[in-house]
């Protein structure tokens, strides 16, 4: 086994013990207070993040990890959150690889505008397809707040994954 | 750009798009879920720990003051950790004692139900309507539409089953549909909620005649006539009664007993009498019309004949639908029966 990738399965280790940190926060029942009833979705913005870091391939798998948590953690339809950070996971990969610098600001904005793509998908797909009634409140209420409480954890995310990152590299 | 779309890791991205389509219209046509299962496996002890230890932390009580004096204090500490780790493991101990004797006394009322206490270990970020996940599933004999309640009343229903844990949806749901009756009043209707409802902490009996006599503080509970839920399960009690929307009918607007944003352990009712039995006798009593008196008297599991027949303003049957597409999927046609 070569040191790179050594250092790859030690990273991707502490990718995984990220995730499972971060659904437990974000799920256990009283652990982690809610704000006006919502809580933070920690997963989506760490596996986006992430994949600033990591080249095309390991990102989609990543962000299909990450979304797989996410669905098996809900009551929502298995799949789903999994094909939507893939597939959010691979352009923000190709873009930090192709055309942006990985720094504070291009994290900050890429991590707002994926928890946004996410939580606006999760509306429109689980919430005003199906049907059900009051849309606009419920994206007001319930959605953006999740959304807000979420975006305010991204710099703190960026730091998180830049130290990992940078640490078990060769 | 022609270029970026024969790259190869752009074609690796497809195929994983292609193969979680895949799986996505897979689980949602068949119940079970290998992936799920896997990942359940995987996670749900974590989860359980996590939850556990939260619990645990929230009942202990805050460390005594220490004395001043140096080998009194060291010795303090060491008997207030032993005490401490006693005190958690009493905690523990009683916290399951407590759930037995919730179990019994729910077991002494209802003697033909079959339960299974659980403990919730997650809760949806995402889902309004607030849903949970229990540290029981399949192999515990936990199905999918079985009830869940809890000590103080109903909870919701079993709506996703994998091998060792299950998700419940609420009775805030927007899917619940349940019948209800107030027995004093001999009035039924069907439990719903909406997004706003819900927010509150309330649920609604709708389908109410204009003229009806439910007032507040009338207590609630199931009909049991569908055979999805137990009969008389406490549901809650009424705040109000208003006409609405459609102005042809009136709701109750109700408080559920059961504190579903506070649980810790809930019960799934795995069997219980009558389960999957379609009970139209109190529908339809025996001074009704002679179409109906011979419906009833077959004693007729046929819902189609139910809603073709049925001249009240109350919907025949209850309906808990499993799936957070909207629909209300009749009882009867849960595959796992």
């Amino acid at each position: 086994m070569t040191s790179k990738t050594r250092h790859d399965l030690i990273r991707y280790l502490a990718y995984l013990l990220e995730f499972l940190l971060l659904l437990t926060l974000q799920s256990t029942p009283r652990l982690f207070p809610r704000f006006f009833g919502a809580a933070p979705l920690f997963l989506a913005p760490a596996a986006c993040l992430i994949a600033m870091y990591e080249p095309e391939i390991p990102s989609i798998f990543i962000g299909l990890f990450a979304g797989l948590l996410l669905d098996f953690s809900g009551g929502g339809i298995l799949g789903f959150h999994a094909t939507v950070l893939a597939i959010l996971c691979y352009f923000i990969a190709s873009l930090c690889e192709e055309y942006l610098q990985t720094n504070f600001v291009t994290a900050l904005i890429l991590g707002v505008v994926s928890v946004f793509l996410v939580v606006f998908f999760n509306w429109v797909f689980l919430y005003l397809l199906p049907g059900y009634s009051y849309p606009g409140y419920a994206f007001a209420r319930h959605y953006l707040i999740s959304f807000a409480v979420t975006a305010v954890f991204v710099p703190l995310l960026y730091l998180l994954n830049r130290l990992i990152a940078v640490t078990i590299h060769e | 750009m022609k270029k970026f779309f024969h790259t190869k890791s752009f074609r690796v991205l497809i195929g994983v798009v292609v193969v979680l389509l895949g799986v996505l219209i897979y689980t949602q046509s068949v119940d079970s879920s290998v992936t799920a299962n896997i990942i359940s496996f995987l996670s749900s002890p974590i989860q359980k720990a996590s939850s556990s230890a939260t619990n645990s932390v929230r009942e202990t009580l805050f460390p005594e003051d220490e004395k001043t004096l140096a080998d009194r204090v060291a010795e303090l500490e060491e008997e207030n950790r032993e005490y401490r780790r006693q005190l958690i493991e009493f905690e523990e101990t009683k916290k399951l004692v407590e759930q037995y004797r919730q179990m019994l006394g729910i077991r002494e009322e209802h003697s033909d139900f079959s339960m299974v206490p659980a403990a919730i270990i997650s809760t949806d970020s995402m889902n309004p309507f607030f849903v949970f996940t229990i540290d029981k599933g399949d192999r515990d004999g936990v199905s999918e539409g079985d009830p869940v309640v809890s000590k103080d009343g109903l909870v919701g229903w079993i709506s996703n089953v994998y091998k060792t844990t299950s998700v419940v949806t609420t009775i805030f749901s927007e899917d619940a549909h349940i019948g209800a009756t107030v027995v004093t009043k001999r009035e039924t209707g069907v439990i719903e909620s909406n997004i706003k409802l819900a927010d509150q902490g309330y649920v609604r009996l709708s389908f109410l005649d204009t003229n009806t006599q439910i007032s507040a503080n009338d207590l609630v509970t199931t009909t049991g006539l569908s055979g999805n839920y137990p009969k008389d399960i406490m549901v809650g009690r009424v705040i109000s009664v208003e006409s609405s929307e459609n102005g042809i009918s009136k709701h109750a607007v109700v408080k559920p007993y059961a504190k579903i944003r506070d649980l810790e352990d809930v019960f799934v009712i795995t069997d219980f009498e009558g389960k999957g039995e379609v009970d139209a006798s109190e529908l339809y009593p025996p001074e009704s019309s002679s179409q109906t008196e011979s419906s009833s008297s077959e004693n007729s599991s046929d819902v189609s004949s139910l809603q073709s027949e049925s001249s009240e303003g109350v919907r025949p049957g209850e309906t808990g639908s499993s799936s957070g597409e909207g629909d209300s999927g009749e009882p009867n046609e849960n595959p796992e029966e």
